[in-house]
Protein backbone atom coordinates (compact mmCIF):
# COMPACT_ATOMS: atom_id res chain seq x y z
CA UNK A 1 0.00 0.00 0.00
CA UNK A 2 1.07 3.48 -0.89
CA UNK A 3 1.91 5.58 2.08
CA UNK A 4 1.26 9.37 0.33
CA UNK A 5 -2.46 8.45 1.17
CA UNK A 6 -5.10 8.20 3.65
CA UNK A 7 -6.79 5.15 1.94
CA UNK A 8 -5.88 2.68 5.30
CA UNK A 9 -5.38 5.44 8.09
CA UNK A 10 -4.49 2.61 10.38
CA UNK A 11 -1.90 1.31 8.32
CA UNK A 12 -0.52 4.62 8.10
CA UNK A 13 -0.62 4.98 11.58
CA UNK A 14 1.64 2.25 12.42
CA UNK A 15 4.22 3.22 9.99
CA UNK A 16 4.10 6.45 11.35
CA UNK A 17 4.59 4.84 14.98
CA UNK A 18 7.28 2.38 13.72
CA UNK A 19 9.01 6.02 12.49
CA UNK A 20 8.63 6.15 9.00
CA UNK A 21 8.65 9.75 8.33
CA UNK A 22 6.30 9.69 4.86
CA UNK A 23 3.58 8.28 7.08
CA UNK A 24 3.96 10.86 9.80
CA UNK A 25 3.87 13.30 7.06
CA UNK A 26 0.69 12.25 5.18
CA UNK A 27 -0.96 12.06 8.38
CA UNK A 28 0.33 15.77 9.36
CA UNK A 29 -0.61 17.21 6.02
CA UNK A 30 -3.76 15.54 6.03
CA UNK A 31 -4.73 17.19 9.05
CA UNK A 32 -3.15 20.38 9.51
CA UNK A 33 -5.35 22.56 7.34
CA UNK A 34 -8.73 21.88 10.05
CA UNK A 35 -6.28 22.25 12.75
CA UNK A 36 -4.97 24.84 11.60
CA UNK A 37 -8.34 26.70 11.05
CA UNK A 38 -9.59 25.22 14.62
CA UNK A 39 -6.55 27.23 16.10
CA UNK A 40 -7.42 30.15 14.43
CA UNK A 41 -10.77 29.85 15.44
CA UNK A 42 -9.60 29.68 18.66
CA UNK A 43 -7.04 32.24 19.08
CA UNK A 44 -6.34 33.97 15.93
CA UNK A 45 -2.77 35.29 17.46
CA UNK A 46 -1.35 32.43 18.27
CA UNK A 47 -2.08 29.76 15.41
CA UNK A 48 1.32 29.11 14.92
CA UNK A 49 1.95 28.66 18.64
CA UNK A 50 -1.13 26.11 19.06
CA UNK A 51 -0.56 24.34 15.69
CA UNK A 52 3.11 24.21 16.82
CA UNK A 53 2.76 23.16 20.36
CA UNK A 54 -0.16 19.91 18.83
CA UNK A 55 2.45 18.44 16.74
CA UNK A 56 4.95 18.55 18.63
CA UNK A 57 3.00 17.06 21.41
CA UNK A 58 1.91 14.28 18.95
CA UNK A 59 5.47 13.66 17.89
CA UNK A 60 6.23 12.89 21.35
CA UNK A 61 3.11 11.26 22.05
CA UNK A 62 2.73 8.25 19.10
CA UNK A 63 4.34 5.90 20.12
CA UNK A 64 2.42 5.38 23.24
CA UNK A 65 -1.04 6.32 20.94
CA UNK A 66 -3.37 3.07 20.90
CA UNK A 67 -6.23 3.70 18.39
CA UNK A 68 -8.05 4.12 15.00
CA UNK A 69 -8.56 6.96 13.40
CA UNK A 70 -11.59 8.27 14.92
CA UNK A 71 -9.30 8.26 18.20
CA UNK A 72 -6.02 9.95 16.93
CA UNK A 73 -8.69 12.73 15.83
CA UNK A 74 -10.53 12.88 19.14
CA UNK A 75 -6.47 12.90 20.52
CA UNK A 76 -5.57 15.69 18.10
CA UNK A 77 -7.92 18.13 19.25
CA UNK A 78 -7.90 17.19 22.81
CA UNK A 79 -3.73 18.40 22.47
CA UNK A 80 -5.11 20.99 20.38
CA UNK A 81 -7.36 21.95 23.72
CA UNK A 82 -5.07 21.54 26.24
CA UNK A 83 -2.16 23.49 24.47
CA UNK A 84 -4.76 26.32 23.83
CA UNK A 85 -5.30 26.56 27.71
CA UNK A 86 -1.41 26.30 28.36
CA UNK A 87 -0.38 28.99 25.74
CA UNK A 88 -3.40 31.46 27.03
CA UNK A 89 -1.79 30.91 30.73
CA UNK A 90 1.69 31.58 29.88
CA UNK A 91 0.38 35.24 27.34
CA UNK A 92 -2.14 37.58 28.33
CA UNK A 93 -5.72 36.55 27.60
CA UNK A 94 -6.69 38.03 24.64
CA UNK A 95 -9.83 40.05 24.02
CA UNK A 96 -12.43 38.47 21.65
CA UNK A 97 -11.82 39.94 18.05
CA UNK A 98 -14.67 39.85 15.35
CA UNK A 99 -12.98 41.40 12.56
CA UNK A 100 -9.14 40.31 11.27
CA UNK A 101 -9.28 42.17 8.19
CA UNK A 102 -6.38 43.84 8.62
CA UNK A 103 -3.83 40.98 9.58
CA UNK A 104 -1.61 39.94 6.58
CA UNK A 105 -2.85 37.00 5.05
CA UNK A 106 -0.90 36.78 1.72
CA UNK A 107 -1.63 36.83 -1.46
CA UNK A 108 -5.21 36.35 -2.17
CA UNK A 109 -6.31 33.41 -4.54
CA UNK A 110 -3.16 31.46 -3.40
CA UNK A 111 -2.98 28.22 -1.89
CA UNK A 112 -7.05 28.17 -2.46
CA UNK A 113 -9.09 25.30 -2.96
CA UNK A 114 -12.12 24.80 -5.15
CA UNK A 115 -15.45 23.98 -3.89
CA UNK A 116 -18.13 24.30 -6.17
CA UNK A 117 -16.94 26.44 -9.18
CA UNK A 118 -15.25 28.47 -6.81
CA UNK A 119 -12.03 29.16 -5.41
CA UNK A 120 -11.95 29.37 -1.90
CA UNK A 121 -9.08 31.79 -0.40
CA UNK A 122 -7.25 32.04 2.98
CA UNK A 123 -9.00 35.17 3.25
CA UNK A 124 -12.08 33.35 2.79
CA UNK A 125 -11.57 31.02 5.07
CA UNK A 126 -10.45 33.60 8.20
CA UNK A 127 -13.75 35.08 7.06
CA UNK A 128 -16.20 32.81 7.34
CA UNK A 129 -14.40 31.62 10.97
CA UNK A 130 -14.52 35.38 12.23
CA UNK A 131 -18.06 35.27 11.22
CA UNK A 132 -19.23 32.13 13.61
CA UNK A 133 -17.43 33.50 15.93
CA UNK A 134 -18.93 36.93 16.38
CA UNK A 135 -22.45 35.18 15.50
CA UNK A 136 -22.86 32.55 18.29
CA UNK A 137 -21.81 32.12 21.81
CA UNK A 138 -18.27 30.33 22.25
CA UNK A 139 -19.89 27.09 23.07
CA UNK A 140 -22.42 27.11 19.51
CA UNK A 141 -19.63 27.90 17.52
CA UNK A 142 -17.31 25.32 18.72
CA UNK A 143 -19.59 23.04 17.91
CA UNK A 144 -20.16 23.88 14.63
CA UNK A 145 -16.39 24.37 14.02
CA UNK A 146 -15.37 20.70 15.41
CA UNK A 147 -18.33 19.33 13.26
CA UNK A 148 -17.65 20.67 9.77
CA UNK A 149 -13.94 20.82 10.27
CA UNK A 150 -12.83 17.45 11.83
CA UNK A 151 -16.05 15.46 10.99
CA UNK A 152 -16.68 14.52 14.15
CA UNK A 153 -20.10 13.26 15.37
CA UNK A 154 -22.66 14.82 18.09
CA UNK A 155 -20.84 12.19 20.93
CA UNK A 156 -17.30 13.07 19.65
CA UNK A 157 -17.95 16.45 20.10
CA UNK A 158 -19.42 16.20 23.48
CA UNK A 159 -16.60 13.92 24.56
CA UNK A 160 -14.22 16.68 23.20
CA UNK A 161 -15.97 19.91 25.30
CA UNK A 162 -16.81 18.02 28.10
CA UNK A 163 -20.70 17.84 27.47
CA UNK A 164 -23.66 15.80 27.00
CA UNK A 165 -24.30 14.65 23.75
CA UNK A 166 -27.57 16.46 23.66
CA UNK A 167 -26.02 19.40 24.71
CA UNK A 168 -23.86 19.50 21.81
CA UNK A 169 -27.19 19.04 20.05
CA UNK A 170 -28.78 22.01 20.96
CA UNK A 171 -25.86 24.04 20.80
CA UNK A 172 -25.40 22.92 17.23
CA UNK A 173 -29.51 23.57 16.82
CA UNK A 174 -28.98 26.98 18.33
CA UNK A 175 -26.24 28.12 15.92
CA UNK A 176 -27.80 26.74 12.72
CA UNK A 177 -30.54 29.01 13.36
CA UNK A 178 -28.77 31.82 14.33
CA UNK A 179 -26.53 32.09 11.99
CA UNK A 180 -29.23 31.82 9.07
CA UNK A 181 -30.45 34.93 11.07
CA UNK A 182 -27.30 36.72 10.72
CA UNK A 183 -26.70 35.93 6.87
CA UNK A 184 -29.92 36.81 6.08
CA UNK A 185 -29.96 40.23 7.90
CA UNK A 186 -26.06 40.84 6.81
CA UNK A 187 -25.88 44.17 5.43
CA UNK A 188 -24.30 44.05 1.67
CA UNK A 189 -20.67 44.33 2.07
CA UNK A 190 -20.09 42.18 5.00
CA UNK A 191 -18.35 39.27 3.21
CA UNK A 192 -16.23 41.33 0.85
CA UNK A 193 -14.60 38.09 0.02
CA UNK A 194 -16.62 35.35 0.07
CA UNK A 195 -19.06 34.34 -3.05
CA UNK A 196 -22.32 32.79 -1.34
CA UNK A 197 -25.05 35.32 -2.18
CA UNK B 1 -36.64 37.08 5.74
CA UNK B 2 -38.25 34.31 8.21
CA UNK B 3 -36.10 32.22 9.18
CA UNK B 4 -37.68 28.87 10.50
CA UNK B 5 -36.17 26.27 12.44
CA UNK B 6 -34.95 22.96 11.08
CA UNK B 7 -35.14 19.29 11.70
CA UNK B 8 -33.00 17.85 14.49
CA UNK B 9 -31.88 15.52 11.17
CA UNK B 10 -31.50 18.21 8.92
CA UNK B 11 -28.78 19.72 11.44
CA UNK B 12 -26.26 16.72 11.54
CA UNK B 13 -27.36 16.77 7.68
CA UNK B 14 -25.67 20.16 7.03
CA UNK B 15 -23.05 19.52 9.46
CA UNK B 16 -22.16 16.31 8.34
CA UNK B 17 -21.78 18.10 4.43
CA UNK B 18 -24.14 16.10 2.98
CA UNK B 19 -26.53 19.04 1.96
CA UNK B 20 -25.53 21.48 -0.82
CA UNK B 21 -26.58 24.78 -1.20
CA UNK B 22 -29.50 24.33 -3.32
CA UNK B 23 -30.78 21.58 -1.68
CA UNK B 24 -30.38 23.62 1.74
CA UNK B 25 -33.73 24.05 3.50
CA UNK B 26 -35.43 27.69 3.33
CA UNK B 27 -33.04 30.09 4.41
CA UNK B 28 -29.87 27.79 5.24
CA UNK B 29 -28.24 28.01 1.77
CA UNK B 30 -26.18 31.05 2.59
CA UNK B 31 -25.49 29.21 5.95
CA UNK B 32 -24.31 25.87 4.01
CA UNK B 33 -22.03 27.84 1.42
CA UNK B 34 -20.28 29.08 4.74
CA UNK B 35 -19.79 25.85 5.87
CA UNK B 36 -18.71 24.82 3.02
CA UNK B 37 -16.29 27.07 3.14
CA UNK B 38 -15.08 26.46 6.66
CA UNK B 39 -14.89 22.40 5.43
CA UNK B 40 -12.50 22.87 2.63
CA UNK B 41 -8.78 21.77 2.21
CA UNK B 42 -7.65 25.23 1.98
CA UNK B 43 -5.18 26.37 4.49
CA UNK B 44 -4.76 29.85 5.92
CA UNK B 45 -1.00 29.90 6.07
CA UNK B 46 1.12 30.71 2.85
CA UNK B 47 3.16 27.23 3.69
CA UNK B 48 0.40 25.05 4.67
CA UNK B 49 2.60 23.95 7.39
CA UNK B 50 5.37 22.17 5.42
CA UNK B 51 8.46 24.35 7.41
CA UNK B 52 6.72 22.96 10.32
CA UNK B 53 6.63 19.50 9.62
CA UNK B 54 10.36 19.56 8.51
CA UNK B 55 11.18 20.87 11.93
CA UNK B 56 8.70 18.10 13.29
CA UNK B 57 10.61 14.80 11.62
CA UNK B 58 13.79 16.30 12.35
CA UNK B 59 12.43 16.60 16.36
CA UNK B 60 11.24 12.24 15.56
CA UNK B 61 14.75 11.87 14.21
CA UNK B 62 16.29 12.96 17.84
CA UNK B 63 13.82 11.23 19.53
CA UNK B 64 14.34 7.79 18.46
CA UNK B 65 17.77 8.20 18.69
CA UNK B 66 17.73 9.32 21.60
CA UNK B 67 15.20 5.69 22.61
CA UNK B 68 17.53 3.58 20.62
CA UNK B 69 20.32 4.89 23.29
CA UNK B 70 18.09 4.86 25.73
CA UNK B 71 19.24 8.16 26.95
CA UNK B 72 16.30 10.46 25.98
CA UNK B 73 15.88 13.42 27.71
CA UNK B 74 12.72 12.04 29.28
CA UNK B 75 14.20 9.32 30.26
CA UNK B 76 17.38 11.15 32.30
CA UNK B 77 14.67 13.40 33.72
CA UNK B 78 12.56 10.12 35.46
CA UNK B 79 16.06 8.35 36.33
CA UNK B 80 17.09 11.66 38.03
CA UNK B 81 13.77 12.27 39.92
CA UNK B 82 14.14 8.34 40.72
CA UNK B 83 17.57 9.28 41.65
CA UNK B 84 16.09 11.92 43.71
CA UNK B 85 13.34 10.22 45.55
CA UNK B 86 15.19 7.90 48.43
CA UNK B 87 17.00 11.56 49.37
CA UNK B 88 13.91 12.74 49.53
CA UNK B 89 12.06 9.90 51.22
CA UNK B 90 15.09 10.04 53.58
CA UNK B 91 14.87 13.00 54.38
CA UNK B 92 11.31 12.73 55.51
CA UNK B 93 12.00 9.57 57.23
CA UNK B 94 15.02 12.03 59.30
CA UNK B 95 12.30 14.42 59.81
CA UNK B 96 9.79 12.61 61.13
CA UNK B 97 12.43 10.51 63.40
CA UNK B 98 13.69 13.85 64.68
CA UNK B 99 10.44 15.38 65.55
CA UNK B 100 9.23 12.06 67.20
CA UNK B 101 12.57 12.16 69.44
CA UNK B 102 11.73 15.59 70.25
CA UNK B 103 7.93 14.78 71.09
CA UNK B 104 9.23 11.85 72.99
CA UNK B 105 11.75 14.11 75.09
CA UNK B 106 9.20 16.83 75.84
CA UNK B 107 6.78 13.29 77.55
CA UNK B 108 9.80 11.99 78.84
CA UNK B 109 8.99 8.98 77.41
CA UNK B 110 12.49 8.01 76.52
CA UNK B 111 14.88 5.27 77.50
CA UNK B 112 16.66 6.68 80.55
CA UNK B 113 19.84 7.18 79.02
CA UNK B 114 18.16 8.93 76.19
CA UNK B 115 16.27 11.23 78.39
CA UNK B 116 19.51 12.07 80.41
CA UNK B 117 20.98 13.11 77.33
CA UNK B 118 17.87 14.79 76.12
CA UNK B 119 17.51 16.63 79.36
CA UNK B 120 21.27 17.67 79.40
CA UNK B 121 20.91 18.79 75.64
CA UNK B 122 17.53 20.43 76.50
CA UNK B 123 18.76 22.25 79.31
CA UNK B 124 21.63 23.78 77.68
CA UNK B 125 19.24 25.63 75.20
CA UNK B 126 17.24 26.85 78.32
CA UNK B 127 14.20 23.71 77.44
CA UNK B 128 13.35 21.57 80.52
CA UNK B 129 12.21 18.23 80.18
CA UNK B 130 10.75 15.86 81.92
CA UNK B 131 13.26 13.72 84.70
CA UNK B 132 13.59 9.97 83.41
CA UNK B 133 11.07 7.97 84.77
CA UNK B 134 11.98 5.99 87.18
CA UNK B 135 12.90 2.40 86.36
CA UNK B 136 13.94 1.32 89.33
CA UNK B 137 12.89 -2.15 89.87
CA UNK B 138 12.03 -3.99 92.99
CA UNK B 139 15.67 -5.71 93.99
CA UNK B 140 17.61 -2.66 92.61
CA UNK B 141 15.27 -0.27 94.85
CA UNK B 142 16.46 -2.65 97.84
CA UNK B 143 20.09 -2.35 97.16
CA UNK B 144 20.05 1.22 96.60
CA UNK B 145 18.63 1.40 99.82
CA UNK B 146 21.11 -0.50 101.43
CA UNK B 147 23.45 1.49 99.90
CA UNK B 148 21.86 4.90 100.87
CA UNK B 149 21.28 3.66 104.83
CA UNK B 150 24.60 1.49 105.11
CA UNK B 151 26.43 4.55 103.22
CA UNK B 152 24.50 7.21 103.88
CA UNK B 153 24.73 8.09 99.90
CA UNK B 154 24.04 6.72 96.58
CA UNK B 155 27.23 6.91 94.20
CA UNK B 156 24.71 6.60 91.45
CA UNK B 157 23.27 10.40 91.15
CA UNK B 158 20.50 9.17 88.59
CA UNK B 159 19.42 6.48 90.73
CA UNK B 160 19.25 8.66 93.67
CA UNK B 161 17.35 11.35 92.04
CA UNK B 162 15.19 8.38 91.12
CA UNK B 163 14.73 6.99 94.40
CA UNK B 164 14.23 9.97 96.10
CA UNK B 165 11.42 10.81 93.17
CA UNK B 166 10.01 7.03 94.24
CA UNK B 167 10.02 8.29 98.05
CA UNK B 168 8.59 11.36 97.48
CA UNK B 169 5.70 10.11 95.28
CA UNK B 170 4.93 7.83 98.23
CA UNK B 171 5.19 11.17 100.50
CA UNK B 172 7.95 9.57 102.63
CA UNK B 173 11.18 10.66 103.45
CA UNK B 174 14.29 8.59 101.84
CA UNK B 175 15.28 6.88 104.98
CA UNK B 176 11.62 6.14 105.50
CA UNK B 177 10.97 4.83 102.81
CA UNK B 178 14.26 3.07 102.35
CA UNK B 179 13.48 1.60 105.90
CA UNK B 180 10.19 0.61 104.51
CA UNK B 181 11.71 -1.06 101.55
CA UNK B 182 14.41 -3.37 103.67
CA UNK B 183 12.16 -3.97 106.44
CA UNK B 184 12.02 -2.24 109.71
CA UNK B 185 14.19 -4.82 111.54
CA UNK B 186 17.15 -4.19 108.80
CA UNK B 187 16.97 -0.22 109.92
CA UNK B 188 18.36 -0.80 113.32
CA UNK B 189 21.42 -2.22 111.36
CA UNK B 190 21.44 0.51 109.22
CA UNK B 191 24.59 2.61 109.81
CA UNK B 192 23.69 5.24 108.31
CA UNK B 193 20.69 5.52 110.54
CA UNK B 194 22.04 4.40 113.78
CA UNK B 195 24.25 6.95 112.80
CA UNK B 196 22.99 9.82 111.51
CA UNK B 197 19.11 9.78 111.17
CA UNK B 198 18.30 8.08 114.59
CA UNK B 199 21.33 6.91 116.29
CA UNK B 200 20.70 4.41 119.26
CA UNK B 201 17.17 3.39 118.17
CA UNK B 202 16.50 -0.16 118.16
CA UNK B 203 13.86 -1.75 115.56
CA UNK B 204 10.46 -1.68 116.78
CA UNK B 205 9.20 -4.75 118.82
CA UNK B 206 12.81 -4.98 120.04
CA UNK B 207 13.56 -3.67 123.79
CA UNK B 208 10.63 -3.03 125.79
CA UNK B 209 8.33 -5.50 123.86
CA UNK B 210 10.34 -8.68 124.32
CA UNK B 211 7.05 -10.33 122.80
CA UNK B 212 7.02 -8.41 119.48
CA UNK B 213 8.07 -9.30 116.66
CA UNK B 214 10.00 -7.40 114.43
CA UNK B 215 8.29 -6.71 110.92
CA UNK B 216 8.61 -9.23 108.28
CA UNK B 217 10.04 -11.72 110.61
CA UNK B 218 8.13 -14.76 111.12
CA UNK B 219 5.41 -15.10 108.55
CA UNK B 220 7.84 -12.95 106.12
CA UNK B 221 10.89 -15.40 104.92
CA UNK B 222 11.70 -12.52 102.47
CA UNK B 223 12.09 -9.86 104.83
CA UNK B 224 14.32 -11.33 107.75
CA UNK B 225 17.31 -10.78 109.31
CA UNK B 226 20.72 -11.26 107.52
CA UNK B 227 21.78 -14.18 106.48
CA UNK B 228 18.02 -16.11 107.57
CA UNK B 229 15.82 -16.87 105.48
CA UNK B 230 15.76 -18.68 102.14
CA UNK B 231 15.46 -15.67 100.22
CA UNK B 232 19.19 -14.37 99.08
CA UNK B 233 17.71 -11.54 96.49
CA UNK B 234 15.72 -9.91 99.15
CA UNK B 235 18.03 -9.69 102.37
CA UNK B 236 18.71 -6.91 104.88
CA UNK B 237 21.80 -4.68 104.16
CA UNK B 238 25.20 -5.83 103.51
CA UNK B 239 24.29 -9.15 103.47
CA UNK B 240 25.25 -9.72 99.40
CA UNK B 241 28.76 -8.62 100.37
CA UNK B 242 29.03 -8.66 103.76
CA UNK B 243 28.48 -12.46 105.14
CA UNK B 244 29.48 -11.81 108.60
CA UNK B 245 26.81 -9.01 109.30
CA UNK B 246 24.46 -10.09 111.98
CA UNK B 247 21.07 -9.71 112.40
CA UNK B 248 19.79 -6.23 114.07
CA UNK B 249 20.85 -6.30 117.63
CA UNK B 250 22.86 -9.27 117.51
CA UNK B 251 26.30 -6.74 117.71
CA UNK B 252 25.60 -5.93 121.43
CA UNK B 253 23.94 -9.13 122.09
CA UNK B 254 26.47 -11.92 121.39
CA UNK B 255 24.60 -14.63 123.10
CA UNK B 256 21.91 -14.77 121.33
CA UNK B 257 21.26 -16.02 118.09
CA UNK B 258 19.45 -15.17 114.77
CA UNK B 259 15.69 -15.10 114.81
CA UNK B 260 13.99 -17.78 113.37
CA UNK B 261 17.17 -19.92 113.54
CA UNK B 262 16.02 -23.50 114.45
CA UNK B 263 13.28 -25.77 113.63
CA UNK B 264 11.20 -22.90 113.62
CA UNK B 265 12.51 -20.42 111.15
CA UNK B 266 9.32 -17.87 111.03
CA UNK B 267 9.70 -17.49 114.71
CA UNK B 268 11.68 -14.37 115.96
CA UNK B 269 13.62 -13.51 118.98
CA UNK B 270 11.92 -12.27 121.85
CA UNK B 271 13.52 -9.62 123.60
CA UNK B 272 16.58 -9.40 121.82
CA UNK B 273 18.73 -6.26 122.54
CA UNK B 274 17.56 -5.74 126.32
CA UNK B 275 17.21 -9.49 127.00
CA UNK B 276 20.66 -10.77 127.13
CA UNK B 277 21.19 -14.38 127.15
CA UNK B 278 17.65 -14.83 125.87
CA UNK B 279 17.79 -17.37 123.08
CA UNK B 280 15.05 -17.30 120.59
CA UNK B 281 12.41 -19.53 120.28
CA UNK B 282 12.97 -22.86 118.43
CA UNK B 283 16.64 -22.47 119.23
CA UNK B 284 16.42 -24.95 122.10
CA UNK B 285 16.33 -27.44 119.21
CA UNK B 286 19.28 -26.49 118.12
Amino acid sequence: MALDQLDNFDEVLRSAKNGNDLAFSVIYRHYYQSLEKYAHFKSPRYVDEITGETWLGVVEGLSKFEGGEREFRSWLFTIARNKLVDILKKKRPELVEFSEKGEVTGEEGDGGDIVGEEIVTREQVKEVINFIRSSLNPDEAEVIILRVLMGFDGREVASLMGLREVNVRVLQHRGLHKLAQRVAKAPPGVFTNLTIT
Amino acid sequence: MKIFGIRPQDDDRILSGDVFKDDAPPGYSKVVGLLEILGSSSSISKDSGESNLSMLLEKRALLASQDSAGTSDISQVSKSKKKRQPIFVAAIAATVLFISALVSAANGSLPVGLQNSADHIMSALGIGVPNPPSTLTSPVIIASCQGYLTNGQIPDNVQLSQLQQLASNSGQSLDVFCSKQLGITSLANSKHFNQVSNPGATAPGQGSNPGSTAPGQGSNPGATAPGQGSNPGSTAPGQGSNPGATAPGQGSNPGSTAPGQGSNPGATAPGQGSNPGATAPGSGAK
